[in-house]
């Protein structure tokens, strides 16, 4: 199973893009889901046909659907609630019906209800040969990338302190009873954050992978798309990202200098994608045109 | 009968001593851990107190679990006015 992630500023061409690869892989006989993250959906309008969360197979090995943002953090909320009511029965004290009221909106939580979508695709099709996401804008895209990292971050920290107290804990318990208690082994909450450090570590590796991870930036010949691309390349590459194609969408070779675009963008293929006479739209019109790389290109 | 009974209260009143002297050699040591451990409570309620706190999906996943150290926190605030009041307590009992 291989990722490719399309990431750009918004309107330069992700979603078709996105598109035109997954329909051309496909039809190369290899199995794709292509999944929109982007919480204004373009890909029912790009293939005429109404998605939705469960992923519909429009040829035999293409798999789209669009994740709902919105439900995913509403599932997400509902299942911690669950979980809640039952240890903080006192819950009329502490409020936990305004908390998570609240909390639908607090943020950070948006980006998060990405990173699960991400991990449920990669999870139930990691049978496919490519799963292919269409990004959403730029700002949340570079949050839920970075958030594997960050939540890394703040889990060895806690996992660090806690390990201290227990160790305190013990030797305490050692004093007083001669023997000393397997407290590491045994407390939930090191338990807990050991599982989620397993787990963003994993995603985090899989996401650095270049043999199995890549993003592809896509950017239009305007000031304002390449500024944002250039933004984006930079912390990808911090992330440790691999990039290996940038797409020039709606231009020509003659119309932006081919080496200044590979000495910006160092290290990554490139590739121009003509403007096209009329909307790329239905399925007809997007297996009919070629594309200038392929999946090759990337991996 | 007598000898027995000295025995005892001997026995009885080391097992007294080294309890208290044991009590006394741990209460720094668990003052320090009950603090690291509201230092740890902070951070996962980091967003309910205006601290630089994780990722809220972090504090959401762990908050279920730490019914017991959200006591411990509400406990110690009644005792946050008089930090050398409390620091003074474990001192004078050395």
């Amino acid at each position: 199973m291989k990722i490719i992630f399309f990431t750009g500023k918004g309107g330069v061409g992700k979603s078709t893009n996105s598109s035109l690869l997954a329909l051309n892989i496909a039809r190369s006989g290899k199995k794709v889901v292509l999944n929109s993250l982007d919480p204004a959906h373009n890909l029912h309008d790009i293939f005429l046909m109404k998605f939705s969360h469960r992923p519909i197979r429009i040829e035999k090995n293409l798999l789209i659907m669009e994740t709902d943002l919105n439900r995913k953090v509403s599932h997400y909320l509902e299942k911690t609630e669950k979980e809640y009511r039952n240890v903080y029965r006192y819950q009329q004290a502490f409020n936990i019906d305004g908390y998570f009221r609240s909390l639908r909106y607090a943020p950070g939580l948006e980006e998060y209800a990405v990173l699960l979508s991400i991990e449920e695709t990669i999870d139930k099709y990691g049978d496919m040969d490519y799963i292919i996401f269409d990004t959403p804008p730029t700002a949340l895209t570079l949050k839920f990338l970075s958030l594997p990292e960050v939540s890394l971050i703040w889990l060895k920290e806690l996992k660090k302190l806690r390990e201290s107290i227990l160790d305190k804990k013990s030797i305490i318990t050692k004093i007083k009873t001669g023997k000393r208690g397997a407290l590491k082994e045994t407390d939930s909450i090191l338990i807990r954050v050991n599982e989620l450090i397993d787990r963003y570590s994993r995603l985090s590796v899989l996401l650095k992978d270049s043999r199995r991870s890549a993003a592809v930036i896509i950017m239009n010949n305007d000031s304002l798309s390449l500024g944002e691309s250039r933004d984006i390349w930079k912390r990808l590459k911090e992330l440790g990202i691999n990039v290996p194609m940038v797409l020039m969408n709606r231009c020509s070779r003659e119309d932006y200098p081919v080496k200044k675009l590979e000495t910006e963008f160092k290290g990554a293929g490139t590739a121009f994608i003509e403007s096209h006479v009329c909307e790329i739209t239905g399925v007809d019109l997007l297996g009919s045109l070629n594309i200038p790389y392929g999946p090759d290109d990337l991996f | 009968m007598k000898i027995k009974k000295a025995a005892l209260d001997t026995f009885y009143f080391m097992k007294g001593f080294f309890s208290a002297f044991t009590d006394k050699s741990t209460r720094m040591v668990e003052f320090e851990v009950e603090e690291m451990e509201n230092i740890f409570s902070l951070m996962i309620f980091g967003t309910f107190t205006g601290m630089p706190a994780p990722p809220p999906h972090i504090t959401l996943q762990l908050m279920p679990l730490m019914h017991q150290e959200l006591i411990n926190m509400l406990d110690s605030v009644e005792t946050a006015s008089d930090p050398v009041g409390k620091l003074g307590n474990i001192l004078d009992s050395h």
